[in-house]
């Protein structure tokens, strides 16, 4: 019999919630009743599992720091242990090739000093085959063309929600005017330019050249610095924490003049793609689509780039800490907004998703996902001069008349 | 047969048990599935109906009511939307018409209006 041991990457909760009656459903009638169960959150499959009385008595029995033998507990219950290594809620010495990948995890993540609480949001809320554009059956179009809600619509849904909240926050306390200057210059008309890009002109190309300035000017290195212990800073346009960089660039190429389409990493070192897979102009868009979780606004732009973080560059030095992983977060939001600004300094448009297919990026790549994960996807392409019609016509706002 | 295997095991999720609902109110395919195959499919959600408390016809239930149940479910309902700020109907948990982030219930309240309606 294996050896087991209980995952320490496992959350348990219980959840008092409400559920269709099983038997009233299968007759075709819908009557809510009662459901109460105890859930186990499994980090290392990213999934929650209802478990019962029986198998979390059994889970309690297994220790999470040492390995036991499987006979000391559960004698007549090796199915139940079987189901509960499976969900990763035990892992065991097994060969089993998807046990064994399993156990590789639940090593990973305690010797990589992952924090607790942030691989549960990690591994809980990566996204996988997710469409946003999926249309239900039922709603009769065809295609995929949008239809904004109606005025019926929005007042349905203010009726149910509540009034939206107030654009800008009411804070009460004495109020002080600020000078309100206006400046001229290039950075200042670079951020006023600025804007998210949804439509992009397929028949000119992003030029290599263009391509270039946009990975060099906001992942590319400016600068090194050894700190301690051969721990080496970096210094890039965009801040990051502990001056680690840990957040990669992968670009999908699907339009670059000069340049195959396909799917590269971005070598900081020497400035270079390398590449991870060849694709057609077609596939490539594809993909781009499917990883920014069906906009295919997104998919049609020239270029995506995929931001992963090497996490084992952080928590070396963050170990099991806990804001670490906001930290990844945040760095990831000062790159997109350096390559946003870039984009638009060179004129081309540009996006940022946070509705990203992470698992299925992360596939493709060839990561592994304890050691590399997706955060964001940005993008950018020779914006079209149309707006697209997901975006509202942005009146000009000024809090008053500027003073000079 | 024991009295153990001859009950209905409920193991769903709180995030599957509101997936089910959903497609069962909104995609056709799902709906005729279950009708055909509904054990198989009650199956992929950690529900365990034994084959003799198996009535012999499945009918679907109509998809007013399972929308009113969703919305009765309401919290528990996730969204899966871009961050766009307009909502399009195309998007079943579609981005928000007023700010920039998404909200979780909008199809499936605007869904059960229009069920209301008609
Ligand atoms: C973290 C983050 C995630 C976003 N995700 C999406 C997205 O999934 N889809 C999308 O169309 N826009 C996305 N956006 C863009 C916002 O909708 C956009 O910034 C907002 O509408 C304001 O428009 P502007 O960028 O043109 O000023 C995202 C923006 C941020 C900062």
């Amino acid at each position: 019999m294996p050896s087991v041991r209980r995952s320490p990457w496992v959350f348990f909760y219980r959840h008092d919630g409400t559920f269709v009656d099983v038997p009233r459903l299968l007759e075709g009638n819908v009557e809510l009743t009662p459901l109460r169960r105890t859930l186990a959150i499994s980090i290392l499959k990213g999934e929650e599992y209802v478990v019962s009385a029986d198998e979390l008595a059994l889970l309690f029995a297994i220790p999470s720091d040492t390995w036991i033998s499987s006979d000391e507990v559960a004698t007549g219950s090796s199915a139940t242990l079987e189901r509960l290594a499976r969900r990763g809620l035990v892992v065991t010495d097994d060969a089993d090739e998807e046990l064994t990948e399993l156990r590789r995890r639940d090593q990973r993540l305690t010797d990589d000093q992952w924090h607790p609480y942030a691989a549960l949001y990690h591994f809980l809320t990566r996204w996988r085959d997710v469409d946003v554009e999926q249309l239900p059956a039922w709603a009769g179009e065809t295609g995929t063309s949008t239809r904004l809600l109606n005025e019926a619509d929005v007042a349905e849904l203010v009726r149910r929600l509540g009034t939206p909240p107030r654009p800008f926050a009411d804070v009460a306390g004495p109020h002080y005017e600020l000078p309100l200057t206006r400046r001229r210059g290039r950075l200042y008309e670079t951020l006023a330019r600025r804007k998210t890009s949804r439509a992009f002109d397929a028949r000119v190309p992003v030029t290599g050249d263009e391509l270039g300035t946009v990975l060099y000017y906001t992942f590319g290195c400016r600068g090194i610095a050894e700190v301690f212990g051969g721990l080496v800073a970096v210094k890039k346009t965009s801040p990051s924490g502990g001056a680690l960089h840990p957040v990669e660039a992968y670009p999908l190429i699907a339009n670059v003049e000069g340049i195959a389409p396909g799917l590269y990493h971005y070598d900081v070192e020497s400035h270079a793609l390398r590449l991870v897979e060849t694709l057609s102009r077609n596939s490539a868009r594809r993909l781009a689509r499917h990883l920014t979780a069906g906009q295919s606004y997104f998919g049609a732009a020239h270029v995506l780039v995929v931001l992963a973080a090497r996490f084992p560059r952080s928590f070396w030095k963050y170990r099991r800490h806990q804001r670490a992983y906001a930290v990844l977060l945040m760095d990831a939001g000062h790159l997109s907004q350096t390559f946003s600004l870039v984009c638009t300094e060179l004129g081309l448009g540009a996006f940022v998703t946070a509705a990203v297919n992470g698992a299925n990026a992360e596939e493709r790549l060839g990561l592994d996902p304890t050691r590399e994960g997706v955060l964001a996807i940005v993008g950018c392409g020779r914006a079209s001069a149309e707006r697209s019609e997901l975006e509202p016509e942005f009146a000009p706002f000024a809090p008053r008349r500027a003073d000079s | 047969m024991n009295d153990e295997q001859r009950q209905i095991r409920v193991e769903i999720t709180p995030e599957k048990a509101v997936e089910l609902l959903r497609r069962l109110a909104t995609e056709d395919e799902f709906r005729s599935r279950f009708e055909t195959d509904t054990r198989g499919l009650l199956r992929e959600y950690a529900i365990e109906v034994p084959a003799d408390l198996m009535p012999a016809d499945v009918h679907a239930p109509p998809q007013g009511m399972l929308l009113e149940a969703l919305a009765a479910l309401g919290q528990d309902v996730r969204a899966e939307a871009p961050f766009t700020p307009l909502a399009a109907e195309k998007v079943p948990f579609g981005p928000a018409p007023f700010a920039p982030f998404s909200f979780a219930y909008y199809f499936v309240f605007i869904a059960l209006h229009r069920a209301e309606q008609s």
